[in-house]
């Protein structure tokens, strides 16, 4: 039984393989996650991630078709597994319970 | 747009094949992104930072970690290789000195047979080049020359215009060579190779030019080309080479030659030696008749390349039939000409020498490296031994590695890279030792010229030579111990199977000290040869004599009157040359009685001497009497006993007898005991001395003591009387000597390989007998308890190798018998082989043996009894 525990940055890439469905790959991924961070970040960073999270099973991969751009690679896309979506709303639930206990007296 | 090829090349080095396509096509895409977008520089520094990036742990291959395992173990025997090596000092000592030895001495002989047999290889055409040499067929013997007729090479480059290139020389001759000086102040040097050659003879063979046009040095007849070393010794060594160009110099003090071209000089390894070059063409405006004379034979040489398509045997049956266009009818039917490949003219004797060269039979050279190979195999067989027997001590460890698993191939593995460790050490220092041995020989033999280099030829001896004492030394050592049981072992049980391992052991004793006895055996005979070519009486008396060569006969007499002033001067005489033909010289004709037809008669020497010649020599007169003609005239003959001999005279009835010669006739006054005028390689052969006014070329001076004063007084009269020659001169007794040249090169190296394989014998005996006595410290104090005397144990210990050298001696007495029989087939006056030659050889190797192994067994047998009880 792999753990559920699930580290920051591969959070953020989760919500990024879920928000992007099905056309989530590396580049996608990074440049997406830029774009709303306003952050730059490391290719190989999103790739440690998502290896790490297809062996905890929140996602599984499947290879696009070759297409004459990225030097003949295939692109590998993941999609969400319903173990991932289960951690994601795990995680959402346990942050906003959290949030939601934070007294409004102390922002008065 | 291409990423960085070096990057990409990396990443494709590192990352794990399920990973790369994602990896890969991310990182390119990314970068054609910003190749775009930003610029390509930014695009490939970004792209290197992204493969940087990506090498991380979860990201590189998986490494095949098995190979290391090999890797660690390899490390691990050659750290235990090294420990026994330094743990055991004495011993490692011993085997690699052995070792080292026998690899040198192997190494030594290949390269020297190699050097040998790379005579005239070098040349443009080498494998079409041929020497033509001529047989010549008398009734009663061929003589082979490597010289023919001086109008041959033109003859042929007209006739037979598909031959690639024929070129013609003459000489090499002894020549003076002036350098004129303002104020008159000149220099002669004298050379002794001085040789003529026309203008193919640059594109036959190799020529190195260091300045001087190589196409038109030989056009002009009046040009000379100097070899580097000759130019250095006229003009000094700093000289520059262009300046020479065009620069004067006096031959033989008349002809004036242009400077046209400075060469290297002739190597080492090339027969045909000179000093300077000078066109044929001049050779054949000065000596016209010789020149176009097809019945002498003077010493023109001919050369020819043949086409590619042509063989040997066909030019030659060409030849045959065209030579009846120029040769006489008489010679037509007895020449025959023959092409000689290049590459034989150093190993086929039969033609002798040229000039500077000597030669050197193939099969010596086989023979020096079936010598190189007993002596490795020596070695190697000490080495075997020696390890063999101290791998009982190993014998615990290979125990404890047996149960902890180690397979037998393992430990095989193990004591093969452990012995291999001390192999490796020895080519080292043998590369070391042949160096040295290389320097001396080539200091004693100043004509050789041999070195260590990397070339392949070298490197792949070396490698071959290490390869088979790696196979031979380690493998025998690694199977006996890792076939040792550990159960006897650990039940303390000496792990030798006593029949096998020591039988084995024994026959390899057996055979190396078999070879050590047909060296020094064959060694003790060589040197009775080597005694009786120096010390056999040879029918003149020549010692402390003199020779220098006269350049200007008209000053003879003036010459031997300043002579007769100087001390030390005992008695002068004129000839051609020494009783003994040294050097090569000799004068032939052909003589016949008168009622013999004209294309009859038989070979003699012609030897030109004074009236003081038999007296100065102390040769004995058999019947008649000297020189009668104070003046020298051709009509008396004093002949020897071999040339009466063919007619059946006894010297009595020979004394007023006609004789006809090439030269003329003459009567016989005199005839002379026979002595030795060939060396000793040859027989006696027909001789006739003549007072002759030609060919006293030669003025024989015997002094009474030889200290350089002596030297200087005779070089002042001598300058006296050929003011503007070079003098110079040799001791008649030297030059007797050097017609043993290579007999002595043999010998010499032979006594220093017989030496050394009787050290590395030694070297095994003595590191054998500390191995036993250590081995049988407990048992020798026990039977010494009991009451064993010193002689006893000495006894003891040396019975077994006393008898395995007899076996060995046994073995060794008809090989040597064999050998040496056949060595001295080849001379004409030798030593017979008598059999305590043999026994001195056979006592000679047991007594160093006793020496070598008498003094650890002297050790043990005087050990205190209670001290080596004692020890646990």
């Amino acid at each position: 039984m792999k753990s559920h525990s699930i580290g920051e940055f591969e959070e953020l890439v989760l919500l990024m393989v879920a928000a992007l469905h099905d056309q989530a790959y590396g580049v996608s991924i990074l440049s997406e996650l830029e774009k709303e961070s306003g952050k730059s970040m490391n290719i190989s960073a999103v790739h440690v991630a998502l290896k790490r999270m297809e062996e905890k099973e929140f996602v599984k991969s499947r290879f696009g078709g070759i297409t004459g751009e990225r030097g003949g690679r295939r692109k590998k896309y993941y999609v969400i597994t319903a173990l991932g979506k289960q951690v994601l709303d795990q995680q959402f639930t346990l942050r906003s319970s959290l949030y939601n206990r934070i007294p409004k007296i102390s922002f008065g | 747009m291409h990423p960085p090829r070096k990057a990409l090349e990396f990443l494709r080095w590192f990352c794990r094949e399920d990973y790369i396509e994602e990896i890969e096509g991310d990182l390119i895409e990314l970068f054609e992104d910003r190749y775009d977008k930003l610029s390509p520089r930014k695009a490939n520094r970004k792209f290197i930072w992204d493969v940087i990036r990506s090498f991380r742990l979860r990201n590189i291959k998986k490494v095949d970690l098995s190979y290391l395992k090999d890797f660690i173990m390899f490390k691990h025997y050659l750290k235990i290789g090294g420990r026994q090596l330094i743990k055991n000092k004495g011993f490692s000592g011993v085997s690699i000195l052995g070792l080292a030895m026998g690899i040198a001495c192997c190494l030594s002989l290949f390269v020297f047979a190699e050097y040998e047999s790379s005579f005239d290889s070098f040349h443009p055409y080498t494998e079409r080049s041929y020497r033509v040499v001529q047989h010549t067929q008398y009734v009663d013997e061929t003589l082979y020359w490597n010289t023919t007729a001086y109008p041959l090479a033109e003859a042929l480059r007209e006739d037979f215009p598909n031959l690639d290139l024929v070129t013609q020389t003459a000489g090499p001759f002894n020549k003076l060579l002036t350098v004129e000086n303002s104020g008159g102040n000149n220099h002669s040097f004298e050379s002794r190779y001085t040789l003529y050659v026309d203008s193919y003879y640059a594109k036959v063979f190799e020529l190195n030019w260091l300045s001087g046009d190589k196409n038109t040095a030989f056009n002009q007849p009046y040009s000379i080309v100097l070899t580097e070393s000759f130019a250095k010794k006229i003009y000094g060594g700093s000289v520059s080479f262009e300046t020479l160009l065009g620069k004067r110099l006096l031959l033989e003090g008349k002809e004036a030659l242009q400077i046209t071209g400075i060469i290297q000089d002739a190597p080492g390894n090339s027969t045909l030696q000179y000093e300077f070059l000078i066109p044929y063409e001049l050779f054949r405006l000065k000596n016209p008749d010789p020149a176009s004379n097809w019945s002498g034979n003077h010493g023109g040489t001919t050369f020819l390349v043949a086409s590619e398509n042509q063989s040997s045997e066909e030019i030659e049956s060409a030849i045959q039939t065209w030579q009846k266009k120029y040769l006489s009818k008489e010679d037509n039917s007895r020449i025959q000409y023959k092409l000689q490949p290049l590459s034989q003219m150093h190993t086929d004797a039969r033609y002798g020498s040229s000039p500077g060269s000597y030669n050197i039979s193939r099969s010596t050279l086989i023979n020096a490296r079936y010598v190189g190979i007993c002596i490795l195999l020596i070695a190697i067989g000490n080495f075997v031994n020696l390890v063999t027997a101290r791998s009982v001590n190993r014998a615990k460890e290979v125990g404890i590695r047996k149960s902890i698993g180690s397979s037998r191939f393992d430990l095989f593995q193990q004591f093969t890279w452990e012995n291999s460790l001390i192999v490796i050490i020895s080519i080292v220092f043998s590369l070391l030792l042949s160096s040295i041995l290389f320097n001396q020989a080539n200091q004693v033999f100043s004509s050789i010229n041999l070195e260590l280099s990397l070339k392949w030829s070298h490197v792949g001896v070396i490698l071959i030579i290490g390869f088979i004492t790696v196979l031979l030394g380690t493998s025998y050592p690694a199977l006996i111990l890792s076939r040792f049981q550990p159960l006897q072992i650990i039940k303390n049980r000496v792990p030798f199977s006593k029949t096998r391992g020591i039988s084995t052991r024994k026959a390899i004793t057996v055979f190396q000290f078999m070879i050590v006895q047909i060296f020094v055996i064959a060694t003790i005979i060589a040197a009775f040869q080597m005694d009786l070519f120096k010390h056999k009486p040879l029918g003149f008396s020549s010692e402390a004599v003199l020779m220098t060569p006269i350049p200007q006969a008209d000053k003879t007499e003036f010459f031997k009157n300043q002579l007769q002033q100087t001390s030390n001067v005992l008695d002068v005489t004129i000839g051609s040359g020494p009783p003994m033909a040294v050097n090569g010289l000799q004068l032939g004709s052909r003589y016949r009685i008168p009622e013999m037809a004209e294309n009859e008669g038989y070979e003699t020497e012609l030897k030109i001497g004074d009236d003081n010649y038999l007296n100065f020599y102390d040769i004995e007169l058999l019947a008649g009497k000297n020189f009668m003609n104070k003046t020298p005239s051709f009509n008396e003959f004093i002949v020897n006993e071999s040339l009466i001999k063919t007619f059946d005279w006894t010297p009595e009835e020979a004394i007023g007898r006609k004789i006809i010669t090439n030269e003329g006739e003459a009567t016989i006054i005199g005839v002379m005991k026979d002595f030795h005028n060939n060396s000793l390689q040859n027989e006696i052969s027909a001789c006739i001395l003549i007072n002759w006014e030609y060919f006293k070329d030669k003025a024989f001076i015997k002094l009474s003591n030889l200290d350089s004063d002596a030297i200087r007084d005779i070089e002042e009269s001598w300058k006296k009387a050929f003011s503007g020659s070079v003098f110079s001169y040799e001791f008649v007794d030297d030059s007797i000597h050097n017609e043993y040249f290579v007999e002595t090169l043999i010998f010499n190296g032979f006594t220093l390989f017989s030496i050394v394989a009787i050290l590395i014998g030694s070297l095994g005996l003595i590191g054998l007998m500390t191995f036993l006595t250590t081995q049988r410290t407990k048992e020798v104090g026990i039977r010494k308890v009991f009451g064993a005397s010193v002689s006893e144990i000495i006894h003891f210990f040396s019975k077994e190798f006393t008898f395995l050298i007899g076996v060995a001696f046994l073995l060794a007495l008809p090989i040597t018998y064999l050998l040496m029989e056949y060595w001295l087939e080849n001379f004409t006056y030798r030593i017979t082989m008598t059999w305590w030659m043999f026994i001195c050889g056979g006592l000679a190797t047991l007594l160093i043996a006793a020496l070598s192994s008498f003094t650890q067994a002297f050790k043990a047998a005087y050990a205190n009894p209670i001290v080596s009880i004692k020890t646990e």
